[in-house]
């Protein structure tokens, strides 16, 4: 089918201040390339502050990449004057993790979903009837549009906001941790509602989360990102089964329980978690299957053996 | 499983809150034994009780939002909730220690980690300077932060957020503690830390042999870390069985669906089970059962009587009308 998404050596470095206070750039995203198949399913997992969410707005230039190219269906974004990349931006859709900050206490939901649609000039009528098609599909009831978001518990929020963004009628969702808010007996639910809307509406994901079973229950395809880097990325099963980056199968083995639950899939893992500091070289060593050496990992190296005798 | 004394007992305690004249039932009523050389993991959702469960132990209840409605908390026979403020203080830290969810918060910013520690154990255990000393470096040894000896003399600010917590579990044991709580130790950790903290905890333990109350929203943490496991829902304990036996059999519908909306990669593409609705809400005071809303098999029964947690073989409670009987969830 072709991919929708082709990202080229991006690259993202945040100036001004860092954490440390120091005021040199920060490379947060580091030549990271893949693309995402037309009604693909695509994880992207890491740790917190590997990159995740910085990859994502530069895709969907929200902050665009300092270097490297985002293609949507063949178009380079960077190559657009602002107002066609307007036009392509609603095309495209981010939900983020919170889904308390990310509606506005003052609007009802009936107006937080109008926005978009009162932008491009659609009249009431056809504004209501949409809305109420979409809070309907991701199982709130129409009448409940004139209700502000604290009147809805997380859930609910974390469902018209997928409503929300479901408003300009994307092909492409950004899903960064949508459910990591979320109680476990919630979580299923809208887990549940986003395979179901993927589906009915043929939409391509890029579907972002620090939980790799989860990426692993979602995807066909999943990306490791750490330090700005994709240390490696194949389809899910070859991931599982065959985990060639010594971070991929650090993170496999941090599975609670062990990653058997996944696939039966059998994972050698350096034995004490640590890991090498090898020379940074990305192979591809069979179609689609890429792998990287790098992981320089520094900071909470694992450290039972020192002291626990 | 466990033939000994528990360490701690709680019976029938209710606890409720009362903010701007509204009351919210946090614990409706919880029975649950802790015994010693046992890892028991309370496992439930936001707000069902688990934080709350945790302070009543230490006798940490914000006052005077927090009533004690009733119920009794036994450390070896001993009766804590009568206990006064002063005596209850010698029990917290040396007896009984908590590791707590964000360490940043009860860590102090003002001094070393190392200072942190020789303060307790010369407080609690009478030490003098040059054993606090020896103390401080052994316990961070302890704890995997003993290496180049930075840590000891090191700000909270100055170590990672997986230091920040093996810091704060060495200042939890520094005295010994017969019984650690650790609330929620490894929530705000990535995976690769998790798994790091979930060792050393088992580790320390059975060193120790320590009991220990190990609080998470994550059934497949409690699944690792665990010997025994407590369901807790809308403030009540609704399932308890040894971990090999509850993940094999359960005896109430909502630890069996909980169980089954955890994704699995063998199941991609399938649905998930879910939970229909949402947790009842603290301020409801239902007559029966806190699960009737959501459950699948609810009954008149349900909502008319309010099921008693009862003990059924090896040990495993439940609290459902209809615990023995075999559902199809
Ligand atoms: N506006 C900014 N200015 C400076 N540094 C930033 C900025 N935004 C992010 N960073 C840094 O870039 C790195 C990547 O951040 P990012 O938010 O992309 O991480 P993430 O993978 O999404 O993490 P999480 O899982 O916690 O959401 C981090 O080190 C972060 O501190
Ligand atoms: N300080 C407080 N004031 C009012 N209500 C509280 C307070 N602390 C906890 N509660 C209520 O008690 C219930 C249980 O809370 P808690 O034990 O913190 O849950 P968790 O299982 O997430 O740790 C919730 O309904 C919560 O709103
Ligand atoms: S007592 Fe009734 S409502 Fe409660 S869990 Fe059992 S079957 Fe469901
Ligand atoms: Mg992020
Ligand atoms: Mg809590």
């Amino acid at each position: 089918m072709g991919p929708l998404i082709q990202c080229r050596n991006i690259v993202k470095i945040h100036r001004g201040r860092g954490i440390d206070g120091a005021k040199r750039g920060f490379k947060a995203v580091d030549d990271v390339s893949f693309s995402i198949e037309k009604n693909g399913n695509f994880g992207l997992v890491g740790e917190s502050g590997c990159g995740k969410t910085t990859l994502a707005r530069a895709i969907l230039y929200l902050d665009p990449p300092t270097s490297g190219k985002v293609l949507f269906d063949g178009v380079d974004l960077g190559s657009l004057r602002s107002r066609h990349l307007r036009a392509f931006r609603r095309r495209m859709q981010i939900v983020f993790q919170d889904p308390h900050s990310s509606l506005d206490p003052r609007m009802t939901i009936y107006d937080s979903l109008s926005e978009g649609l009162v932008n491009i000039g659609m009249d009431r009528a056809a504004r209501t009837k949409k809305i109420n098609r979409l809070l309907d599909l991701v199982g709130i009831s129409g009448a409940m549009g004139s209700r502000f978001p604290h009147e809805f518990s997380t859930g609910q929020r974390q469902r018209i906001v997928i409503a929300r963004a479901l408003t300009m009628d994307p092909e492409f969702l950004v899903l960064d941790e949508p459910v990591s808010n979320l109680d476990v007996s919630i979580q299923a639910q809208v887990i549940n509602l986003l395979l179901d809307i993927k589906e009915e509406l043929s939409l391509t994901y890029l579907f972002i989360s620090h939980d790799i079973n989860l990426v692993a229950y979602m995807c066909d395809t999943v990306a490791v990102m750490y330090k700005g880097k994709i240390v490696e990325q194949e389809p899910t099963e070859e991931l599982f089964a065959n985990p060639r980056n010594e971070y991929t199968q650090t993170l496999l083995a941090s599975i609670p329980g062990g990653a058997g639950r996944i696939s039966g899939a059998s994972t050698n893992i350096a034995k004490d978690g640590t890991m090498g500091n090898t020379a940074s070289a990305v192979r591809e060593l069979s179609k689609g299957h890429v792998v990287s050496n790098t992981t320089g990992r520094t900071g909470d190296k694992p450290d039972l053996t020192g002291g626990t005798r | 499983m466990n033939t000994t004394e528990p360490i701690i007992t709680i019976e029938n305690l209710r606890v409720e809150f009362t903010q701007e004249r509204q009351k919210a039932f946090a614990l409706r009523g919880i029975d649950i034994a802790f015994y010693k050389d046992e890892i028991h993991g309370l496992v439930g959702e936001s707000g069902s009780g688990k934080t709350v469960t945790a302070m009543s132990i230490m006798g940490l209840l914000p006052k005077p939002a927090a009533t004690i409605l009733s119920g009794s908390i036994r450390y070896e026979g001993k009766e804590l909730l009568s206990l006064s403020e002063d005596a209850l203080r010698t029990y917290r830290g040396s007896k009984i220690a908590m590791v707590f969810q964000e360490p940043a918060k009860y860590l102090n910013p003002a001094f070393t980690v190392g200072e942190q520690i020789r303060e307790m154990v010369m407080l609690h255990k009478g030490l003098n300077k040059h054993q606090a000393e020896m103390r401080a470096r052994e316990l961070l040894g302890l704890v995997g932060l003993g290496k180049d000896g930075r840590a000891l003399g090191a700000y909270p600010h100055e170590l990672s957020s997986g230091m920040k917590q093996r810091a704060m579990i060495a200042i939890a044991i520094s005295c010994d503690p017969d019984f650690l709580i650790a609330d929620e130790p490894t929530t705000s950790l990535d995976v690769t830390l998790q798994l790091q903290i979930l060792k050393l905890l088992k580790i320390l333990k059975k060193m120790k042999r320590m009991g220990m109350l190990f609080i998470s929203h994550d059934l497949s943490v409690i699944r690792e870390i665990a010997d025994r496991v407590s369901v807790i829902y809308a403030g009540k304990i609704v399932e308890s069985a040894s971990v090999a036996r509850l993940f094999e059999h359960q005896m109430h519908p909502y630890t069996r669906l909980l169980l089954l909306s955890i994704p699995d990669a063998r199941h991609r593409g399938k649905k998930l089970a879910t939970i229909a609705g949402q947790v009842l809400d603290a301020t409801n005071d239902p007559q029966g059962c806190v699960f009737a809303p959501r459950c699948p098999l609810a009954k008149e029964l349900c909502y008319r009587e309010s099921p008693k947690l009862i003990a059924h073989e090896q040990g495993h409670t439940s609290a459902c009308h209809f615990a023995e009987e075999a559902w199809d969830l």
